[in-house]
């Protein structure tokens, strides 16, 4: 994953994207017990353009001329299947914005906050979801007043009320 | 045996043990967890595939020349 790590900070810095955050449950076992995924997702946020239309085509494109193959939604990146996601809302900025910068073996990496985490989860709303949210409820140390704003603020709040129940 | 609400005191026993190795498991290293990502994809990937998805464990150097977080860690991670 190191190496995969290092791809992702080139093509940041060639500016394929403006930032990227490890999200989902690679994320999730950043502040969790390790947890089964066989992808890596990744949020990015893509350089603003002319067209109105964002598309990860220059990524894929960029990483197909590096040699990576693409399997269904995934990338391969140095045996990781990588799948993008461009943030498709206000939270999924924020959360790159905020994302905690962190190294792995040396390589700096950005990992997407736990209370954002259980935010985009509550969003989403999946079976997966509320299984990650129990999850990081019971074994990460989050920042509780910093989940009740980013909850509030995205009206999720009752959501999170009645997951807790 | 002595019960307890229904539940054998060794139960507890065991159950409680297993609740101090997920916590102690939350605690490793990221790239520790990595590995114990992997070695769980090495477990499932047979599984998964005898469903007919097609799955494949990561291939990541630090995997071999790495220790990992303990000795039979793998077998415990989800009891």
């Amino acid at each position: 994953m190191k190496r995969t790590l290092e791809v992702l900070n080139e093509l940041e810095a060639d500016g394929l994207f403006s930032r990227y955050a490890i999200g989902g449950a690679m994320a999730a076992t950043f502040y969790t017990e390790p947890v089964l995924t066989f992808d890596l997702d990744v949020f990015v946020l893509l350089q603003p353009s002319t067209s109105s239309l964002t598309s990860l085509s220059p990524i894929y494109e960029a990483l197909r001329l590096r040699g990576y193959t693409e399997e269904q939604d995934c990338v391969v990146i140095e045996g990781v299947p990588v799948q993008f996601l461009p943030a498709y809302n206000s939270l999924v900025e924020e959360a790159l914005a905020e994302a905690r910068a962190s190294e792995y073996e040396g390589v700096r990496t950005r990992v997407v906050r736990a209370e954002h985490l259980i935010a985009i989860c509550l969003q989403t709303g999946r079976t997966k979801d509320r299984a990650r949210v129990a999850l990081l409820r019971e074994q990460s140390d989050v920042d509780l007043p910093l989940l009740a704003d980013v909850l509030r603020r995205y009206n999720l709040d009752e959501k999170w009320k009645s997951w807790a129940e | 045996m002595e019960e307890l609400g229904g539940m054998t005191v060794e139960l507890r026993r065991v159950l409680a043990a297993k609740e101090a190795r997920r916590k102690e498991l939350s605690r490793l290293s990221y790239p520790e967890k990595v590995r114990a990502v992997i070695k769980l994809q090495e477990m499932a990937a047979p599984l998964w595939r005898g469903r007919g998805k097609l799955v494949q464990p990561w291939r990541d150097s630090a995997i071999t020349n790495a220790p990992g977080p303990g000795k039979n860690w793998g077998s415990h991670l989800y009891l």
